[in-house]
Order: structure tokens, then C-alpha cells, then sequence
């Protein structure tokens, strides 16, 4: 991917502390993309929820506020079993998540 | 010896952040990814807890339910992803449980908020580790024998043009191996071991006195002094007090009693005789922590208050807490609507000051005002302020 043709990067603010969790916590989050796509495949709607509740409350701790926004919006969706939603923010969280770029 | 903290929480990522922001901070931090695997193998209380409302297993408030049983004193910070309504009614369980509720931690979790809240603790956590006073009932008794109590009195000034008003007097125990003690270390044991009128009696002699300095150096005003609830429950305290009051000479000072509304939660009929009978003798009444408890509209209905202090706990919270922010707006158009003298108290900022002016607070107290202080300081605050409110304009925009 060369970022000069490609989506803008994101640089999260962050503090000095946990500069070096975000790999991990990045890892993981690849990680709750093929569990979503599992939750929508068996439209296991308690599973998707507690997963958007999930990364409604970490995202934002690491200085990336779209994977709350985007957590936010799961969990929401899945209260309303509406699956449509849900992909639209899966696919949100996806592109989303290789635009991070670590603080030097 | 570092002090301690367990972060409750079933994410494994929330728990990574707090430990790191934790450690850097100098705590002794461990996670619990499972409450209920902690609870069965913990047995010291940390000094800290951060806990997780919603989780799978065993949710927060369970573990609320289950720290209370153990008479848990840890100090509690709450975390959810919920709402603020939820947070908020969840710390007011955790506080009708008993517990010690320090904060709360909306997430997602904003790591300089969680800093600011461990750095509060960490001053808080240091003397409980290298042992915080904890006198004993028969300390407390030789100390009521002797008399060991100063008091420390804060100022309370009109949000209309800054004059005095008055001064609560607020108990403090020169303890001969503990020092000067605050009144949470030894206020419950009297309570509990039944001597909260003889600590009364002890802050009556001790700040009586004083009204005759302060008259001296033209601080007229109102003496408040807190009642404890065993005071509403003895018919002789009105004529106890007047018995006081008149071997002191209080020349321009008025008393007046605070009376938390948790402690109105007695017999009515008892409750009006006494604050009825004290308000014959020339006693001002004041109800305490106003919205804190569960009968305010019935016992100003009932009781011949004449100041309503509307609960510190709000007005520190209100500039970020929209409930909050009501709650104190309307107590204070609540007072002035019933004709009594409106305080705030937790007045700490120049914000907060002109907010509770705009919305017709009558009197503020607090350490934007001033701190508590011995009386021999209350001259020289009174200059400083003066002449401050005057230069800078301070009081009155």
C-alpha cells in the first residue's frame, strides 16, 4: 500500500504510555473483523453487540475515536438486529483499521 | 511500598491501558479479566479499584453487591460504556451500599482522565499505606474528656457584592500522636459508639469563643455548626444549646445548625418540637446537603429551616454533569421560591462562581473563597479579599 495514492493515514493522539500497545491492540481488532463476520453469518446478534460494545469502549483509550464511532454503531445495529447496518460499520472498522499509522 | 490497584474488566485491551498508564504512574496495578475469579482469590483490599460495569459472568454491580458484604474499603472508580445515567445511578448505589465511590471513568476510556483520577488516589493512597490514623474509641474518649478538638472555620461571602456573610465551623482533632485529624477519621466512631453530642459539645465550646474575636475584627455574620442526627432525637438539646450559647459572649454572631436531610429521617413529631424550639431560642437552621436524601420537599414543607445548602457533591460535578447542573439550578430557585437563604458550597472556580450568581445563589462557600482556617487567620483572608473583590472586580462583574 503507498499511502500517497492511498486513503489518507490516521494518526492516533495517544499517550506516551501506551504508544506501544497499539500494535496489539490493532492485531486484535483484525482479529473482531472475521468474529463480526461471523456473528453476521449466524446472525448472532449477542455476540455482535457485545462486540460493537466492546470496541465502543476501547477505541477511543487508544486515541482512535472511528473504532468507538464504529463499535458504537454495531452494538447499536445489533439491538436492532438490523444486519445490513452491522456490514455497513464491519466494512467501516475494515478500511479503517490499515489506515493507522503509529506516532513517531 | 507502592500503593495498589486492580483493574476489573472483562477486555483485556482496557485492562492493558490502565496498567500501563497505572504503572507509569508508580501504582502496584494487576488486572482481573474475570470478577469472579477475583473475588474468590483476593483477599487484601488494593487501594484502587477500577471496575467494569458490564461484563459477562458476573456484571459490576454484583461485584458492587459482593465488595459491600466484605465491608471492602478500597477507593472505587466505576468504568462503563453505558450511559452517563447509568454510571451515575450506579455510583449512587455503590454509595447507599457503603462503599468508597472516588470517580467514575466514562469509556471509551480517555487516558489523561484516567492519569488525573489515579493521580488524586496516589495522594489519597500514600498514607493509607504507610498507615493512616485510625483512632481508637478509647483515644476518642480521652479525647472528648480533654477536649483535644480545634476548630477550623471556612468562610462563607453574598455572590451579590462579596460581603461576609459567615463562617461554617468545621471540627478538627489535635490528636497528640496523629496530629491534626480530619473529621472522616473519627466523626463515624462517635457516631457509632454514641458519643456524637459530647464531640457536638466539644465543637460548641471550642468555636464559641471565637465568635467574640471575630466580632472584634468586624466579622459579624452567621456560626454554623453541624448537627449530628443523635442531636434531633433528645428533647434537652434546644435548651443545652441556649445554655452554651449564653456562657460565651457570641455579641454579633448568629448560630446556626446544619442538619444533613439524611439525619431528618426520624420521628417527625420529634423533629418538630426540637428544631422548632431551637428556632424559638434565636437559632438559625439550615438543611444540609440539600438532594441528597429521601425526604427534602416533605421536610421543608415541615420544618422551620431558614437556609437551604444545596450538596457540594452537585455543584462540583455540575459544569460536566447535565443532571447535576438541574439539580442545582432548580434547589436554588426551589429556596428562593420558599424564601430561605440559598448556599452553595464547592464553589472552587471563577465559572462556578458566576454560574450560581446568574441562577440567584444567595451565599457561596468554598475554596475559591477560601479554605478553612483557624479564626486568628480569618482577619487577614478578610483584608485579602476585600481588597480583591474590589480591584478585580472578583465578585462582581
Amino acid at each position: 500500500m503507498t499511502l500517497t495514492n492511498g486513503p489518507e493515514p490516521y494518526v492516533p493522539d495517544v499517550h506516551p504510555a501506551i504508544k506501544n500497545l497499539i500494535p496489539g491492540y490493532l492485531a486484535s481488532r483484525r482479529q473482531d473483523l472475521a468474529k463480526l463476520d461471523a456473528g453476521m453469518a449466524n446472525s448472532d446478534f449477542l455476540a455482535l453487540r457485545k462486540l460493537g460494545h466492546n470496541l465502543k469502549g476501547s477505541g477511543g483509550a487508544y486515541g482512535l475515536l472511528p473504532i468507538s464511532q464504529f463499535g458504537a454503531e454495531i452494538e447499536a445495529a445489533a439491538l436492532a438486529s438490523d444486519l445490513d447496518r452491522i456490514r455497513a460499520a464491519a466494512r467501516a472498522l475494515a478500511a479503517f483499521l490499515p489506515r493507522v499509522v503509529l506516532p513517531d | 511500598m507502592l500503593p495498589t490497584l486492580v483493574v476489573v474488566d472483562d477486555q483485556p485491551e482496557l485492562c492493558d491501558l490502565v496498567l500501563a498508564v497505572a504503572k507509569a504512574d508508580g501504582y502496584d496495578a494487576t488486572a482481573a479479566i474475570d470478577p469472579i475469579e477475583w473475588l474468590l482469590r483476593t483477599e487484601a483490599a488494593p487501594d484502587v479499584i477500577i471496575l467494569d460495569l458490564m461484563m459477562p459472568g458476573m456484571d459490576g454491580i454484583e461485584v458492587l453487591r459482593k465488595l459491600a458484604e466484605r465491608g471492602q474499603k478500597s477507593r472505587i472508580i466505576l468504568s462503563s460504556a453505558h450511559s452517563e445515567r447509568v454510571l451515575d445511578s450506579s455510583m449512587r448505589l455503590a454509595k447507599a451500599l457503603g462503599l468508597n465511590i472516588v470517580g467514575r471513568l466514562p469509556k471509551p476510556v480517555k487516558p489523561a482522565q484516567l492519569r488525573d483520577l489515579l493521580r488524586q488516589q496516589m495522594a489519597l493512597a500514600r498514607p493509607a499505606t504507610t498507615g493512616a490514623p485510625q483512632p481508637t474509641l478509647d483515644e476518642l474518649q480521652e479525647a472528648i474528656r480533654e477536649n483535644q478538638f480545634v476548630i477550623h472555620f471556612q468562610p462563607q461571602v453574598a455572590f451579590s457584592d462579596g460581603h461576609f456573610v459567615g463562617v461554617e465551623a468545621l471540627m478538627r482533632w489535635q490528636h497528640p500522636r496523629h496530629g491534626l485529624l480530619a473529621p472522616g477519621t473519627f466523626v463515624g466512631l462517635a457516631e457509632s459508639s454514641g458519643l456524637a453530642l459530647p464531640l457536638t459539645h466539644c465543637a460548641m465550646e471550642r468555636g464559641l469563643p471565637d465568635c467574640g474575636f471575630l466580632h472584634q475584627h468586624g466579622l459579624d455574620g452567621t456560626v454554623s455548626f453541624n448537627l449530628p442526627p443523635a442531636a434531633l432525637n433528645d428533647v434537652r438539646f434546644p435548651e443545652e444549646m441556649t445554655a452554651l450559647v449564653e456562657r460565651y459572649q457570641t455579641d454579633g454572631m448568629k448560630i446556626l445548625f446544619e442538619i444533613t436531610e439524611t439525619s431528618l429521617a426520624s420521628d417527625v413529631t420529634m423533629l418538630l418540637d426540637i428544631l422548632t424550639r431551637l428556632r424559638l431560642k434565636g437559632f438559625a437552621l439550615s438543611i444540609d446537603d440539600f438532594g441528597t436524601g429521601h425526604s427534602s420537599l416533605s421536610m421543608l414543607h415541615q420544618m422551620p429551616f431558614t437556609e437551604l445548602k444545596v450538596d457540594l457533591n452537585f455543584v462540583l460535578v455540575a459544569e460536566a454533569d447535565t443532571t447535576a447542573h438541574v439539580i442545582v439550578e432548580k434547589s436554588v430557585a426551589l429556596g428562593r421560591e420558599l424564601g430561605l437563604k440559598v448556599v452553595a458550597e464547592g464553589v472552587e472556580n471563577q465559572l462556578t462562581w458566576n454560574w450560581l450568581k446568574d441562577i440567584g445563589c444567595d451565599v457561596a462557600q468554598g475554596y475559591h473563597i477560601a479554605r478553612p482556617m483557624p479564626a486568628a487567620e480569618l482577619p487577614a483572608w478578610w483584608k485579602t479579599w476585600h481588597t480583591r473583590s474590589i480591584a478585580a472586580g472578583f465578585t462582581d462583574r
